[in-house]
């Protein structure tokens, strides 16, 4: 008895929780005069509606609606986004962890005030700067805004990890004489793979779904807005033509899922690991 | 009736206004509020959202009710007309609407299947302006050889081009041949040329913060049941901060308003 | 390793270089802009906190944004609870928890645009083509403007979509520590002659009970953040505006850039106790 109630509460939440996309891949496909005239739950218990299935609406988003340009604009923005950071980070955190200076549990502590900062605090003189240097709308300028903003959180996380390699073998490879940027290099990143790793799909994912931070320091011209940013405009201009927004709206989460789904282990160490900041 | 229009919602509203305010107030005052000379709190506006709100707000006149009216997309909110039942008969609506209404119902034939007027006079005593939009032509850099280019945009000649490679907006120019237009457009195109008079579209002409801001949401929220004086002053609080003349005070205020 | 002279400088330079330039400086700027009238010409004390607190648009952004911390992480964090405990029991759990899981990777545009057809709305003499609605016309009900009706449907209905998103992340935290509880210690309390609820309530929440507040935290600072589901949902307006949207507003639409970052620091004041909670959490951990 209590086994069926457990299956059946797992039932429902697992239903509940994909109805909403299942209509979403369900009207991507059907065509218009179908969308507006019956609702998409009507074509999975109707076989006859099962031919008039179509693949147009991607095709009209992709080629017309400029979406494979926002797509490929979303790639160049998130890519250098996601590997500067932790290029940067993980420098910062191997100095945080194996390096005693003066002020460095102060410095740590300023970078773990700033993890929650909110990012409209920062909005308007950047974009102030940005209008005067002309770095607003380049993806230059987005790179470096989305830099600083992962960056307190992964050289906290990583500085965590740096210090939980063994001691020893730091210590005995500094003995033999090895550089800083030796150990760095060949001891500290290898061991680091699986932390890095995770870190750097937390980041592509942030970047990847971000919508405001483009909204601000990119705009909306199609030479450079990222697919979310193409999205909104297309809930604006498409109004209530839900086989081309819901194409849309998939092309937009095609990435981050494969992402997610091939690499979902490490995208949950990432969170666990971040759950135990602090 | 359909308000919607993702972060643009509100806007099909302040078009309502302005037809009645240019019919029950006249061009003068009409630009008088644009300029915001005279204060939204001015009875000629709210009788102007009144009367608006006598069918905006009446479920009996609007398809799905207010409700409807704030839910609907602008773009499809004609459709209603084509449907059997009808959702709706009339619909209220700047010239560029054709093009989604075709493409909605591709089987229907302008001017034979739906056709349009300009919209009715209100009081008897004054004429029937015309409000619209229009596409603005600017001048980055002052040489003889731009001016000269703006002035054969605006010529017959040019003009005519416009029209014969398929632009279907009405043309400005008096003399432009009409016989390339769709029948639709040449139809407004003559409402515009007899107009009375012609005024540009109030809300596009005032500051962002009201014409672009204010005034959508302020329609959003009278259709939505909210009182009218409770709209006007805070549409003239937002006025007074936008606006950098301050407080309204050049025109003459008519008494009775809120 | 032992320090060498100024070498971890080369190392740090990078990072305070991003972070002082993109973070530390531009909140000062901001704070400071935040006294200042819209242009950023004249000094007006205090008046973009004025009007925060008097203009009906901030009052509405405010109480929203209150009504969002009382019923979204306590509803997140406990659905996220229920499924880590539930979903133990039966056999599929990958699978079942991959499911809830999902939405994190779908960003909130297009979170958006999948629930603004969950909520979509026709005329009640036409079919609905929004399964909400559908429901409520299969059950004899006309159908409701899901995103109009203020305040409750239409902030509930925007709440939810963070709530289905934002579940999955609290489940696999608490699920991860639902399973660091020592088999053991549950068994035992079973042989005691505990029943389940017993057993959750006097055995299991206690346990978890730090894991819960640091996940209830993260909450919190997510929704306090919010923007993008209002912004493609609704767009702030019939009264569902929270202080995010009402910032972009300020800046983009009607460039006032003090009352923008009036607003700014506001956010940022919310956001203080997490902050301290953090930093004492951390200077306890490792401040000696």
């Amino acid at each position: 008895m209590r086994r069926l109630a457990s299956h059946l509460t797992v039932f429902c939440l697992v239903l509940l929780w994909l109805i909403p996309t299942l209509g979403l891949l369900v009207t991507s496909i059907r065509p218009y005069e179908d969308v507006v005239r019956t609702g998409w739950w009507t074509t999975l218990f109707d076989p006859a509606k099962w031919a008039s299935l179509t693949l147009d609406n991607y095709v009209q988003v992709i080629a017309q609606e400029g979406l494979g340009q926002a797509f490929w604009n979303s790639l160049v923005i998130t890519i250098p986004a996601s590997l500067i950071p932790l290029a940067i980070s993980a420098l910062a955190a191997y100095a945080f962890a194996w390096m005693p200076f003066r002020g460095r549990q102060v410095l740590l502590m300023v970078a773990v005030g700033l993890m929650v900062l909110p990012g409209q605090m920062t909005f308007i003189p950047l974009l102030t700067v940005y209008n005067k240097v002309g770095l607003s709308g380049t993806f230059l300028g987005i790179w470096l805004v989305h830099t600083a903003y992962g960056l307190p959180l992964q050289i906290y996380l990583l500085r965590n990890f740096f210090r939980a390699l063994p001691h020893e073998l730091l210590d005995s490879a500094f003995m033999d004489g090895a550089s800083r940027w030796k150990i760095f290099r060949h001891i500290v990143l290898p061991l680091s793979v699986p932390a890095l790793a995770s870190l750097l799909i937390l980041q592509f994912l942030w970047v990847w779904n971000d919508l405001l931070v483009a909204l601000i320091f990119l705009g909306t011209s199609p030479e450079v807005a990222p697919v979310n940013v193409k999205l909104v405009g297309l809930v604006g201009a498409y109004g209530q033509d839900w086989q081309l927004l819901t194409a849309g709206a998939f092309v937009s989460m095609a990435l981050p899922l494969i992402v997610f789904l091939s690499l979902q282990k490490h995208f949950v160490q990432g969170i666990l690991a971040g759950s135990r900041r602090g | 009736m359909g308000f919607e229009s993702g972060g643009g919602s509100g806007w099909p509203g302040t078009d309502w206004i302005e037809d009645i305010m240019l019919r029950t107030a006249g061009p003068e005052v009409y630009d008088q509020w644009v300029a915001h000379d005279i204060p939204w709190t001015d009875a000629r506006l709210k009788y102007a959202f009144e009367l608006f709100g006598q069918i905006a707000r009446n479920p009996t006149y609007v398809l799905g009710g207010p409700e409807g009216a704030l839910s609907i997309n602008f773009r499809d909110s004609p459709n209603g007309l084509f449907t059997e039942p009808p959702g709706c008969l009339l619909h209220h609506q700047a010239s560029f609407i054709q093009t989604f209404i075709q493409k909605a119902n591709p089987n229907l034939v302008p001017v034979v299947d739906f056709n349009v007027f300009l919209f009715p006079p209100i009081d008897p005593a004054r004429e029937n302006p015309l409000s619209g939009g229009g596409s603005i032509i600017g001048l980055f850099k002052d040489t003889e050889m731009n001016r000269k280019f703006m002035e054969y945009l605006a010529s017959r000649e040019g003009q005519q081009i416009w029209v014969n490679e398929g632009g279907q907006e009405p043309p400005t120019n008096q003399n432009v041949n009409l016989s390339a237009l769709d029948p639709l457009s040449s139809r407004v195109t003559e409402l515009l040329r007899s107009a009375a008079a012609f005024r540009f579209d109030a809300s596009d002409l005032m500051p962002a913060a009201v014409g672009s801001g204010a005034f959508w949401t302020a329609m959003l929220n009278y259709v939505g049941g909210a009182d009218v004086c409770t709209v006007l002053l805070k549409l003239e609080e937002a006025a007074e901060q936008a606006y950098t003349s301050g407080a309204a005070t050049n025109g003459v205020i008519e008494p009775g308003g809120c | 390793m032992r320090t060498r002279g100024w070498s971890h400088w080369l190392y740090l330079a990078p990072a305070l270089l991003v972070l002082g330039s993109y973070l530390v400086y531009p909140t000062l700027v901001t704070l400071y802009l935040s006294f200042f009238d819209a242009r950023s010409a004249q000094y007006i004390g205090l008046q973009n906190y004025a009007r925060i607190f008097t203009q009906e648009e901030t009052l509405i952004a405010l109480r929203n944004n209150l009504l969002w911390i009382i019923v979204v992480p306590a509803l997140t964090v406990s659905l996220g609870l229920l499924m880590a405990v539930v979903f133990d029991r039966v056999r599929h759990e990958a699978l079942a928890k991959s499911a809830i899981f999902l939405p994190m990777a779908i960003s909130f545009v297009g979170a958006g645009v999948i629930w603004k057809f969950v909520y979509a709305y026709t005329p009640p003499i036409y079919p609905q083509i929004g399964i909400l609605n559908a429901i409520r016309t299969a059950l004899g009900f006309d159908p409701i403007g899901w995103l109009i009706r203020s305040p409750w449907v239409n902030n509930l209905a925007l709440m939810a979509v963070f709530i289905w998103i934002w579940a999955g992340y609290c489940m696999i935290i608490l699920s991860a520590a639902y399973k660091g509880i020592h088999r053991d210690l549950l068994d035992a309390a079973r042989t005691d002659g505990a029943n389940e609820w017993e057993i959750f309530w006097h055995v299991a929440l206690p346990m978890l009970r730090p894991t819960i507040l640091v996940v209830a935290t993260t909450m919190t600072v997510f929704t306090l953040k919010v923007f993008d589901i209002i912004y493609v949902l609704t767009n702030g307006n019939f009264g569902t505006e929270v202080l995010a949207d009402r910032m972009y507003k300020e800046m983009f639409h009607f460039h006032n850039f003090g009352a923008a970052s009036a607003i700014a620091v506001i956010i940022l004041l919310a956001m203080l106790p997490v902050i301290v909670i953090n930093v004492r959490r951390f200077y306890a951990k490792e401040g000696r």
